[in-house]
């Protein structure tokens, strides 16, 4: 094996001190080395296991595409669209007479529009009611059918303090539109 | 070594050697101490004799006497009635102790023998390192193939699914208005459904549309626990993951609860 020059000139102390700086560097390097691989390693397991997870889903979605089309078309066909702003007075006109219907007492209601999201645009009416147990049930039931698109954003119940008996309800009732021209793809 | 039969003559040490050989393999041999013609002209004829008493052919055509013994060709060839070609016979050198070689140059040699098993052992470490690092590169270069075989599948599969998950975004996003499961009424049906006896009682119930807190009383802590166990084991109310946190004990022994759910 052929030495080089330079390392033949070295005394044996230098030749000591440049194979530990030599096998210094070298542990680095592979240390380095080593880590980026195993690093590498882990990081493309992880995508493979992600994007195998996507392809089951996607799957999954293509054998559920007949079930997500008929959903899709009911919702097209019976979402609400937001004509004018006295939707939210009629959403109120209907608790109104749904309430009278039940015998529920209406307290202080109120009225207003609500957020747009990008999956529906809201009117809402705030109420309190006063009623025994079984009429607010019956209220509760008729008001809220999937093909109404009213949804209860908030519910408060409460036995009154005074009378046992009765119940106490604060209600913010919203009605969920379809969401405006050009918002949902 | 002649074929056929032979007959070998030659010294060894002190003494002088008589061998038969029938196709190189070695049918008799004696060993004579002197080594002089006279010695040889009595012994001869009788251990020739010996030997075919044994069955041994001793009339052999080819008789070989070592190049040492040359003056007693005409000797041996008056006994045996043969030609005798003249041999060198190569004896192995003789062991001895003396060892010429410096004791630095021995300590020299004996550390290039161990430098060049260590350099030997260093290559085979170094190599398995490197097939190891090599596997492992192969390993990878596999795994980001199938990565980019993967893609190319969910990018070819992207546009059929794009309509399915942007309608079940949707549904979900709309589930407090059509998806009964979010419905007060029948969140309250299922409630009262989980209630383990009358000694539990919901005194109070607050719901946003995906988020649910019941409030409570009962007569032991335990019931308290059994009716939050019904509730998460109601199928109905799998759209929710209630937890409820420990229950405080009132004065007269009663526990006080909450039960929180959100939406899934």
């Amino acid at each position: 094996m052929m030495i080089p020059a330079w390392y033949k000139r070295m005394n044996p102390r230098e030749r000591v001190l440049s194979w530990i700086i030599a096998g210094t560097l070298f542990v680095f390097l592979n240390l380095l080395i080593v880590s980026w691989l195993f690093g590498a390693l882990g990081r493309t397991r992880q995508d493979l296991a992600a994007r195998k997870a996507t392809l089951t889903e996607q799957e999954l979605y293509v054998k559920e595409r007949d079930l997500w089309t008929k959903r899709g078309q009911w919702i097209q066909q019976h979402q609400p669209n937001l004509k004018n702003p006295a939707e939210a007075s009629a959403l109120l006109d209907q608790l109104k007479q749904v309430a009278g219907k039940h015998n529920v007492l209406i307290e202080n209601p109120v009225i207003g529009s609500g957020e747009t999201a990008p999956y529906h645009q809201t009117v809402f009416a705030s109420i309190e009611t006063k009623s025994t147990w079984p009429p607010l049930v019956h209220f509760l039931y008729d008001v809220q059918q999937p093909d109404a698109f009213v949804v209860f954003e908030t519910v408060n119940l409460a036995i009154d303090g005074s009378d046992p008996t009765m119940m106490r309800g604060k209600f913010k009732i919203a009605r969920w539109f379809a969401p405006a021209q050009g918002a949902k793809q | 070594m002649p074929q056929g039969n032979a007959v070998l003559i030659y010294p060894e040490g002190e003494t002088l050697v008589y061998a038969v050989t029938e196709n190189g393999k070695l049918s008799l041999a004696r060993a004579f101490e002197s080594t002089n013609g006279q010695q040889l002209q009595l012994e001869l004829p009788q251990l020739r004799l010996s030997a075919e008493l044994q069955g041994i052919n001793a009339s052999s055509p080819n008789v070989l006497l070592d190049e040492t013994c040359y003056q007693m060709r005409d000797t041996v060839q008056g006994i045996l009635a043969s030609p005798t070609q003249i041999v060198g016979v190569e004896l192995p050198p003789a062991s001895v102790k003396l060892n010429l070689l410096p004791e630095s140059w021995r300590r020299r040699r004996a550390q290039s023998i161990r430098q060049a098993e260590w350099r030997k052992r260093l290559v085979w470490l170094g190599g398995a390192y490197a097939g190891l690092l090599f596997l492992l590169l192969v390993y990878l270069s596999f795994m980001r193939l199938e990565i980019g075989r993967l893609d190319r599948r969910i990018a070819h599969d992207a546009p059929e699914t794009e309509f399915v998950r942007a309608t079940e975004a949707n549904w979900k996003a709309l589930a407090p208005a059509i998806d009964s499961h979010y419905y007060p009424v029948e969140i309250l049906l299922h409630l009262f459904e989980s209630l383990p006896s009358s000694d539990v009682r919901i005194t109070a119930y607050n719901q946003s549309a995906r988020q649910i807190s019941v409030d409570g009383e009962a007569n032991r802590a335990a019931l308290a626990y059994e009716f939050i166990e019904k509730v998460k084991k109601n199928l109905e109310l799998r759209s929710f993951q209630f937890e409820m946190a420990a229950p405080r004990i009132l004065p007269n022994d009663h526990a006080q609860f909450r039960l929180e759910g959100r939406a899934r």
